[in-house]
């Protein structure tokens, strides 16, 4: 009898409860939510993005679902954690659609109001399977614990491919993936058994890629879309700390040359063309049909130049993969002319756009609030600032999926230290981006209180498999 | 007669009071001897070590934590943060590691008991958790294997008791007999005397002082900070990191100049402001002077690295925190005061830090103002130039000041430094004899351009002390002249320009 007498009472706190919400008024504002992935077009095969209400209010009511159908899931929390099952099957059956999220807040006065619908387009195009990122402490010279990682982004699983706490604290570095594609990638290895760790046709090694010639070893690479090269800038990096300022730190290249490796050989080569005194040359990065190398190139440092001079211009080369023959340099965007300096030039899967990050100097712009992307059209040579990326913080490295729909970058947007990972849809038609949001976390505050960084966050379209063989690599001597 | 009675008593004394004693009592004795051995050894001999742990280490109630710890350090990792999350509280934390400790005494006692049907007269109880606490030694190893055997021989005891049946003679065998219990005594206050001794030879002296002085340090002790230093120095032995310590504690206390030669000066002005040469030690002290000095970004730049090194410790997150305040920083500040707000024992210093970051409380450190600065960057191996620029922009900053005079001092830069002293600096026999060093070089500046003179006791003093130097070997007039300038310049300097 009392089990019977719970059961009314409790159906009918739940029928009083919706309909209170259900009697709603109805209002004009987007709710606010955190973190905020409001009108951004979501990949068909994203988890689900965990988030907050942040509105005033004593209760609340959520219902998500497809555009123009009844909701799938309902929630009656601040805190909105969907679950995954139904997560995949609303996006499933929205790909090419929209779905909705319906907030009812409960306010102060104790009447209820409905905000007007948060409307995210689903893609039916799927983003990468999987994200590759470091994560470090942001700081500046000295290091303990870091990794890459992985990270699943269909739901919130995280695996390591290597951590320095299995290689005696070295620092891991600069991982990188032809085509996207987990079977050909590398990772450099600084300390006493450093190295870079190439993995091809099944097999991982680790090699010395350094130019003999060239005075810095391998640093920033990129994949040549055949798998048998890798471009490397070779790089003297220092750091230096700005004495006043919000902005603390700079990291500048006190001198730079680029060179190419022979993966197949084990031979690394350079031509006066992208080497030399007289320049410094950096993140390379190849077109999809691998003869022509993107990268950035600014005037030598000389002692006692003030840093803030040192700006970089967008340069290209012809490259003839069979005669190995290095072209003559172009410049493609004077940037130093206008008191700008570029950095990551990244060309997109069809070859035809090219995303770059601007900063004022330097190259090293993740600790630049100023740096902006990009956008240069290949084929018109038209260039944009992409409004709908940037934030007032620092906009800065960037990769493609192997598809050229979706964009992985780094902002450092939500507080100012952190970079975190940031998607958007891409249109390569127009050249139009979405508004991008964060990959999402099982927690929506997970950003809130994760103190490490994220570096280099590269889509790659399978998981990296056998990753205890990176440590047998290293440890192998 | 009387004393054939007397015997008898005696006897009947001991047989009643000692022989037939219920082993619980002795038990118990011994508990409490365990105990309060434990606590004295904790808060006399590791006091340091409680305190390092606990600004080492901070346990956050929170999942992430969990899952990170145990995957970076293992469960073990996870427990002896959890236990040194009370060392905040030093009799807290040697409450609990006694209790451990007597724990450890009881069990064993108990299983052998058990095992055996005999008493443990020999004591291996008490052994036990002796040999235990010299695992405490390790200021870099949370209390762990004292809380690990706890729980092996709690669960042994568990084990035996389903598995054996206790002894039926139990009120036998609860008996000791007088020279069982006389052994049983001695040999438990052996093994804690002994235990005592042997970790008061054994434990690492300077590091002993030198977290005390770091302790004394954060407490803004300054007397105690400089007598643990003085204590230290006074042994002849040279150490970067307790000249650094001193010299912090003497410029709070406005006495640098005072004693800034009472010990040799080995490492020059290296131990004032450490240059950077990516020492992790070194980075944990290293933003002391910085902040002090109002260099808050390069104050920033070592409370970073010492976080990465160290971790997310209560220290690193408070000065990181305050740093970002000071700077115009608050979301970044905010997440620090985040971190703190999720242990149990620094909620009220992440209150304290919104209270900052909303303008409620003022923030309590020193930052030169940003705008009058104009040197760019910061020297990361000689702060000297950035010191220079903070004076200039905040010349009553006296511990600025305090610095500038002590960097121009070891570094020997008398051309920079005269233009800067004052008269009233005269009054400091070490500036008195730099004063007279720089009137001796033709191509100076004039001293009287600059309003100083050199008395006449200071230039007998340097013909004395000259002629000392070129008769006869340093040692011998160390006495006399040790605490100089000139001593330092001619003798100790470790900078090459003499």
């Amino acid at each position: 009898m009392k089990h019977h007498i719970s059961l009314i009472l409790a159906a009918s706190l739940l029928f009083l409860s919706c309909s209170n919400h259900k009697k709603a008024e109805h209002t004009d504002r987007v709710p606010e939510i955190y973190p905020d992935f409001a009108g951004s077009t979501l990949p068909a095969n994203i988890a689900a993005p965990t988030f907050e209400i942040n509105e005033d209010g004593s209760d609340f009511f959520t219902e998500i679902g497809k555009e123009g159908e009844e909701p799938v899931m309902t929630f009656s929390s601040k805190e909105i954690r969907p679950d995954l099952k139904k997560w995949h099957k609303l996006l499933a059956e929205a790909a090419g659609k929209n779905i909705y999220i319906r907030i009812s807040v409960r306010n102060n006065e104790g009447k209820w109001e409905r905000m007007k619908d948060i409307i995210c387009p689903v893609s039916s195009e799927p983003i990468d399977e999987y994200l590759v990122y470091r994560l470090l402490y942001p700081g500046y010279e000295l290091w303990n614990e870091m990794g890459i990682y992985q990270r699943n982004l269909t739901d919130y699983q995280q695996e390591v491919v290597l951590e320095n706490l299995s290689i005696d604290k070295q620092c891991v570095n600069c991982h990188s993936f032809s085509k996207n594609a987990p079977e050909t990638m590398m990772i450099h290895v600084r300390g006493k058994q450093g190295g870079t760790l190439i993995r091809k046709d099944g097999t991982t090694e680790k090699v010395d890629p350094k130019c003999p010639g060239l005075e810095n070893g391998a640093t920033y690479p990129s994949w040549h879309s055949s798998g048998r090269f890798i471009a490397y800038s070779a790089n003297n990096i220092q750091q230096f700390f700005h004495s006043k300022g919000t902005k603390t730190i700079e990291v500048s290249d006190l001198s730079a040359d680029m060179t190419i490796y022979d993966v197949d050989n084990g031979k690394a080569f350079t031509s006066p063309a992208i080497s030399g005194d007289e320049w410094m040359e950096t993140f390379p990065n190849w077109t999809p049909d691998g003869k022509t190398l993107y990268f950035c190139r600014s005037k030598a440092y000389k002692q006692g130049d003030p840093l803030d001079s040192v700006r970089y211009d967008l340069c290209k080369v012809s490259f003839d993969p069979d005669s190995l023959t290095i072209g003559e340099p172009e410049i493609v965007l004077n940037a130093s002319e206008q008191g700008k300096s570029v950095s990551f030039p990244r060309v997109s899967p069809d070859g035809r756009w090219l995303l770059f990050t601007l900063s004022d100097y330097g190259n090293f712009s993740i600790w630049h609030p100023e740096s902006d992307l990009y956008l240069l059209d290949l084929q018109t040579g038209d260039i944009r600032l992409v409004d709908e990326l940037n934030s007032d913080d620092v906009d800065s490295y960037h990769s493609w999926s192997s598809n050229g729909k979706w964009l992985v970058f780094s902002s450092k947007r939500m507080d100012g230290l952190w970079a975190r990972p940031f998607i958007a849809s891409f249109n390569p038609e127009t050249g139009i981006f979405t508004k991008p949001f964060v990959v999402p976390q099982k927690d929506p505050h997970y950003y809130d209180d994760f103190m490490k960084t994220y570096n280099i966050p590269e889509l790659v379209r399978r998981p990296i498999l056998n990753t205890d063989e990176f440590v047998s690599a290293v440890k192998k001597s | 007669m009387w004393v054939e009675h007397t015997r008898i008593f005696v006897n009947f004394a001991l047989i009643k009071i000692f022989a037939e004693m219920r082993y619980s009592y002795i038990k118990i004795a011994t508990a409490v001897a365990v105990f309060v051995c434990y606590m004295i050894a904790l808060l006399t001999l590791q006091d340091h070590v409680i305190y390092y742990q606990e600004q080492h280490s901070l346990f956050l109630y929170t999942a992430a934590y969990f899952h990170d710890t145990v995957h970076s350090q293992g469960p073990l990792g996870y427990l002896g943060a959890f236990m040194t999350q009370f060392y905040y509280y030093p009799w807290l934390g040697a409450f609990i590691v006694s209790l451990l400790a007597c724990a450890i005494y009881w069990l064993t006692e108990t299983i052998i008991f058990r095992i055996t049907g005999c008493r443990d007269f020999l004591q291996l109880g008490v052994a036990a958790a002796t040999a235990l606490y010299f695992t405490l030694d390790d200021i870099d190893e949370s209390p762990v294997w004292i809380l690990l055997a706890a729980f092996s021989l709690w669960f042994i005891w568990m084990l035996l008791l389903i598995c054996l049946k206790p002894r039926k003679n139990t009120k036998y065998n609860n008996l000791l007999t007088l020279p069982q219990f006389i052994i049983s005594v001695v040999l438990a206050a052996g093994y804690l005397t002994g235990g005592y001794f042997i970790e008061a030879i054994h434990i690492n002296k300077a590091e002993r002082y030198m977290i005390r002085a770091e302790r004394a340090i954060k407490q803004k002790n300054w007397d105690e900070a400089i007598d643990i230093t003085s204590r230290y120095l006074a042994t002849g032995r040279t150490n970067k990191l307790m000249l650094y310590l001193r010299s912090y504690a003497l410029a709070q206390k406005g006495e640098l100049i005072d004693h800034l030669f009472d010990y040799p000066q080995k490492a020059g002005q290296q131990a004032l402001a450490f240059p950077w040469t990516s020492n992790s030690r070194e980075a944990e002290y290293g933003h002391l002077v910085h902040q002090a000095t109002g260099d808050i970004n390069a104050a920033h730049e070592w409370a970073f690295e010492a976080m990465t090194v160290w971790g997310e410790t209560a220290p690193h997150l408070t000065n990181l925190a305050l740093y970002n305040v000071a700077l115009g920083r608050p979301k970044v500040a905010e997440k620090f005061a985040r971190k703190l707000d999720k242990s149990l024992f620094y909620k009220g210093e992440a209150k304290k830090i919104r209270r900052m970051i909303a303008g409620e409380e003022p923030v309590e450190i020193y930052y030169a103002q940003p705008d009058s600065i104009s040197t760019k960057w910061i020297n990361v191996q000689d702060f000297r130039p950035n010191l220079m620029q903070n004076y200039l922009a905040n010349p009553d900053n006296e511990i600025t000041r305090q610095y500038l005079i002590a960097s121009m001092l070891l570094g020997n830069n008398l051309k920079t430094l005269i233009p800067i002293l004052k008269t009233e600096d005269l009054k400091h026999d070490i500036i008195k004899e730099a004063v007279l060093i720089y009137s001796l070089y033709p191509t100076y500046e004039p001293l009287s351009d600059f309003g100083l003179t050199v008395d006449d006791f200071t230039g007998v003093k340097f013909t004395d002390f000259y002629k000392m130097l070129k008769r006869s070997p340093p040692e011998i007039f160390a006495d006399k002249y040790g605490k100089s300038y000139w001593y330092y310049k001619h003798v100790i300097n470790p900078h090459d320009n003499q």
